[in-house]
């Protein structure tokens, strides 16, 4: 978890560097902390369910696997307004407000990060900046109230069996 | 997301403008909202709704917070009320 709380620290620090004229690489940078911070949460806290008694460094080594296309995939079938059944019966109740903020984050900061990092020609500004280290704050503040629900389980779950899932119809 | 039904961009259009008139009145910061439809960075449809800040505001660490939530409070009910392309919202400095 220290990884991803030294990340989103230092996206904050980055958005306020150089008070009166603040550079594009700075908030750039700080946005694209920003994403990796929440991805990195998710992606500790999965490892840590699906291989509780690996040692750290075999779990950071689990950690690779993790695909952020197929998370931003997950992440989209949860915010729909509801689940198709079987995966809704293996979450047990509507998705919760935190869970969707979590999601729902993860998939704005994902296309911001790939606009910071990409996209020469949009402009980053220092509000826009810190707009996104906020979100990626309040999603850290919203996993830590339901990441040991059995919804969390399920959607941790859902990064590893996305396709099986989807084979199975259960997303 | 390629399973979700595009409809077209006016409904979506419609939708949103629904969604920010049941959302006011938008915060005193917000100057005005600018919708772009076009692909997110994966190819897929995607609506962009960018707040632009009136000028002069005073964006400290509780603004800012605030505005947040409201972004994330109007992307959900966006996406709850079903739109057809993904919400993505940026909070912009006048230019």
């Amino acid at each position: 978890m220290k990884l991803a709380r030294d990340l989103l620290e230092q996206a904050d620090r980055l958005a306020r560097l150089e008070v009166k004229r603040p550079k594009q690489a700075s908030l750039r940078r700080s946005t694209s902390t920003a994403y990796y911070a929440l991805f990195h949460l998710l992606c500790q806290d999965a490892a840590l369910i699906f291989a509780p008694n690996l040692p750290e460094a075999a779990r950071a080594q689990l950690q690779r696997c993790f695909d952020h296309s197929a998370i931003k995939v997950v992440c989209a079938r949860f915010l729909q307004p509801s689940l198709p059944r079987p995966l809704a019966s293996l979450v047990g109740a509507p998705v919760s407000s935190s869970l969707r903020t979590v999601a729902l984050s993860f998939v704005q900061l994902q296309e911001a990060r790939h606009s910071a990092d990409y996209d020469l020609n949009s402009t980053w500004d220092r509000a826009k900046a810190a707009a996104y280290v906020q979100k990626s704050r309040d999603a850290f503040a919203a996993w830590a109230s339901m990441r040991r629900q059995r919804e969390a389980n399920v959607f941790l779950l859902c990064f590893l069996l996305l396709r099986q899932f989807e084979a199975e119809r259960y997303l | 997301m390629e399973d979700i039904k595009v409809v077209s961009e006016q409904a979506d259009k419609d939708l949103a403008d629904r969604v920010l008139s049941e959302q006011t009145p938008l915060p005193p910061e917000i100057d005005s909202v600018a919708m772009e439809f076009r692909n997110d960075s994966s190819g897929d449809p995607a609506i962009f709704l960018s707040f632009r800040i009136r000028e002069h505001s005073r964006l400290d660490k509780e603004a800012i917070a605030r505005l947040s939530q409201y972004l994330t409070s109007v992307s959900l009910e966006l996406l709850q009320k079903g739109i057809s392309r993904f919400p993505y919202v940026s909070l912009d400095e006048a230019a």
